[in-house]
């Protein structure tokens, strides 16, 4: 009879190292307005006392995973997946916060609206110490706080620009990941964008046009997305394999719908089976190596197959010739541009060098005509 | 049925066609027949080659230029003989070439493939030595065993002589036709695809002459796009390697890998071995294969645990490679641009350095005055 209930969400973060801030994130779940859901902590080898402090928060509700080594973000939120009860799912980072209504707000919407899946928010940024930044002093108030469009343009939108849905205030139906594939363990960057790709091209996601979550922005790049030299590479990388879920478009129609612009460009976008083909053009005239790196692949690929070929050749006037022109022409290493800033490093050098020969010829004239008087 | 094919495909050379035809016609081994496959040349070459009176000559022309590859495949289609010679149409054959592969083929069966050193011509057919050409190395090249020739082959990305090639038809019918979606690097790829299957031999004196055209004319010059399409090829071209069929021929390939690693064992894992191997070199196109070749390995869940548990290798070490390899050059462009940005901004220094210099002179220039008046004083 007193059978527990079933809680109808949950609220997912994998932890690692952020003992300064997880208190902080508990306690905003906990005083949440709306209160049938379970934690799923998941603290990812943490070094810190991270599982300490989870532990000390005395709350049924939460439910903490100690794993003993790091497996990284991806693996970190899928154990967490793979034990939750609830109908919905909300991810967040275990630095960030919630406003209290964020549940509930988002729970509402996504009752009211049954075709969506998933359910995002505004943010308002906070620093280390949790103060209020203002919106304009970091680019993510811009990226993550977006007008609602469409699927078909939230979809162009990621293709040419990336992510702007952000993961600590996604609230997702559970039954989406029946046909979304978990966390892709070998992304580290892009893992949340390249689930949102995913659940996009399945159903409707809507954003509360309302900051429902505090972000945190960190001091010295220490946000796992921070833009440093390692993880601007790594991005590159993974962009270039996120693209890929745009192959698997089925029908023209739907292409056309993504992509109307090429079909302003074109008129040979008329059979589903070169679909691949039309999504390696688009990508192909996107300025960003990861998007022409992807383009290339992928044609490459495309034209093993002697039947694609034909096809290719008769409906897109695309054969080997064209794609050996491009190979030239399409600099992915940017050996070009490294020439062209060595030739200008070697040019300055000479200039300096000139300058040096002067001031050593100045230094030489004075010294002959004021050393007699010394 | 003649004992040769030579096969020519050829583009634009109408100066050097009917030289390179007439050199197979001169040699001193005459069972042979001709395939030529004009690639939509737009100059006089069809005309040339037209001229040349035999009847072992085949002649194909295509309407457009559809690139070397496809000319090669388009010949290989129309071959009799039981070897296959290939020849550029701007190269030639010198008189001995056919007679000494040919015998050598035929005494050593279990060679698939033959070459030669080469001679460099220039425009206008005269012979010269280069010791400083970048292909005067293949001119220095000892026999080695097929997986000695891999080894070669993935860690320098560089092929021999192909004019000089004679394989056999057998060969051919094994490993397939040209690659037509490369253009750089098609004879290299042949190359990978024939030592995993065949030993090749060196007749180690010239056999062929090789044009060496000025101002870049050559398709293998090193202009900036043939250097950037080799680069992309090159990524893919070594994918070749993943068809390694057990790991012992990996470790004959690959011996120093077995020194390094102790968890060679797993014919499935060859093409994770492959990719390890290439990470460690220095080329971003190494690098490039490396990375996407595992990831798309990963992605097989039943792989990706054999991974884990013989190679100790999981999803965090594969996250700290794509960070740490700066394929596009990411860091050695951030790098030149604060080189720039420093400079500049000595170099404005300097400027401002004459303004003050100017300045100082200026002031000088009145005191001097002022001490010379005094002095008259």
């Amino acid at each position: 009879m007193n059978k527990k209930r079933k809680p109808k969400v949950s609220i997912i973060f994998s932890a690692y190292n952020h003992a300064e801030f997880i208190e902080q994130l508990v306690n905003s779940i906990l005083d949440q307005t709306y209160s049938n859901f379970e934690i799923i902590a998941v603290d990812n080898g943490s070094l810190d006392n991270t599982s300490e402090i989870i532990k000390s928060i005395k709350d049924p509700r939460i439910k903490l995973y100690k794993l003993k080594k790091n497996v990284g973000l991806s693996l970190g939120l899928n154990y967490g997946l793979e034990r939750s009860k609830g109908e919905f799912i909300c991810f967040v980072g275990s630095d960030d916060i919630f406003f209290p209504d964020k549940l509930e707000k988002q729970i509402e919407y996504l009752e009211e609206h049954p075709s969506v899946g998933a359910v995002f928010s505004y943010v308002q940024l906070i620093n280390e110490n949790g103060e209020r930044l203002p919106d304009n002093s970091h680019v993510y108030h811009e990226i993550f706080n977006k007008t609602n469009r469409q699927r078909h343009e939230w979809l162009n939108y990621f293709f040419y620009k990336g992510n702007c849905l952000c993961f600590s205030t996604s609230c997702v139906h559970k039954s989406c990941f029946k046909d979304v594939r978990y966390f892709n363990p070998l992304l580290a960057q892009l893992q949340d964008f390249d689930t949102w790709v995913a659940l996009t091209f399945r159903h409707d996601v809507h954003i509360i046009q309302k900051p429902l979550v505090k972000f945190r922005i960190r001091a010295e790049n220490k946000n796992l997305s921070a833009n440093t030299i390692e993880t601007r590479v790594r991005s590159i990388f993974e962009f270039g394999h996120v693209l890929k879920r745009f192959l698997s478009i089925q029908k023209v129609d739907a292409f056309l719908k993504i992509f109307p612009e090429e079909g302003k460009k074109y008129k040979d976008i008329i059979d589903n089976e070169l679909i691949p083909f039309y999504v390696a053009r688009a990508a192909l005239n996107v300025e960003h190596v990861f998007h022409q790196k992807f383009a290339l692949d992928t044609l490459y690929d495309l034209l093993s197959d002697k039947k694609m070929v034909e096809k290719m050749e008769k409906i897109c006037h695309f054969s080997y010739p064209e794609f050996i022109k491009i190979t030239g022409d399409h600099d992915l290493y940017h050996v070009q541009h490294i020439d062209y800033q060595t030739n200008k490093i070697n040019q300055l050098v000479n200039e300096r060098e000139k300058f040096k020969s002067f001031s050593y010829q100045l230094k030489f004239l004075l010294k002959k005509i004021f050393l007699p008087y010394a | 049925m003649p004992k040769v094919s030579v096969i020519i495909p050829s583009y634009n050379h109408e100066k050097y066609v009917r030289y390179a035809i007439e050199s197979v016609l001169n040699q001193t081994f005459q069972d042979f027949e001709i395939v030529i496959c004009d690639d939509g040349s737009t100059d006089n070459t069809v005309r040339e080659i037209k001229k040349i009176k035999d009847a072992r000559i085949k002649l194909i022309t295509l309407k457009s230029n559809r690139g070397v590859s496809t000319a090669i495949n388009e010949c290989l289609r129309h071959i009799n003989g039981k070897y296959i010679a290939h020849l550029n149409s701007d190269d030639a054959f010198l008189s001995d070439k056919l007679k000494k592969q040919v015998a050598y083929l035929d005494d050593h069966p279990h060679i698939g493939v033959v070459f030669s050193y080469a001679q460099f011509i220039d425009e206008k057919g005269n012979v010269f030595t280069s010791e400083t050409h970048h292909h005067s190395f293949m001119n220095h090249q000892k026999n080695r065993n097929r997986y000695q020739w891999l080894h070669y082959f993935f860690y320098n990305c560089r092929w021999l002589w192909h004019p000089s090639m004679m394989l056999r038809k057998s060969a051919h019918e094994v490993i397939g036709d040209h690659d037509g979606r490369l253009a750089q690097t098609h004879d290299f790829d042949l190359g990978i695809r024939l030592s995993l299957n065949y030993d090749i031999h060196i007749i180690q004196e010239p056999l062929i002459q090789f044009r060496i055209r000025a101002g870049n004319k050559n398709v293998s010059a090193n202009t900036l796009q043939t250097q950037i399409r080799s680069m992309f090829e090159l990524a893919h071209v070594l994918k070749r390697f993943l068809k390694i069929k057990s790991t012992q021929e990996f470790l004959k390939i690959f011996p120093e890998e077995s020194k390094k690693y102790k968890d060679i064992i797993d014919n499935e894992l060859i093409p994770f071995y492959v990719a390890r191997a290439a990470l460690n070199v220095e080329h971003v196109f190494h690098q490039k294969f490396a990375l996407d070749t595992m990831y798309d390995l990963l992605q097989n869940p039943s792989i990706a645990n054999k991974i884990k548990k013989i190679s100790n290798f999981s999803y965090p070490d594969f996250i700290k490679l794509t960070g740490s390899h700066d394929i596009y050059h990411i860091q050695h462009i951030d790098h030149q641009n604060n080189i720039i940005n420093q400079l500049t901004e000595q170099l404005s220094n300097f400027n401002s350095l004459k303004g003050i210099t100017k300045a100082i002179f200026r002031k000088m220039q009145s005191r001097l005055e002022e001490i010379i008046s005094r002095k008259n004083f």
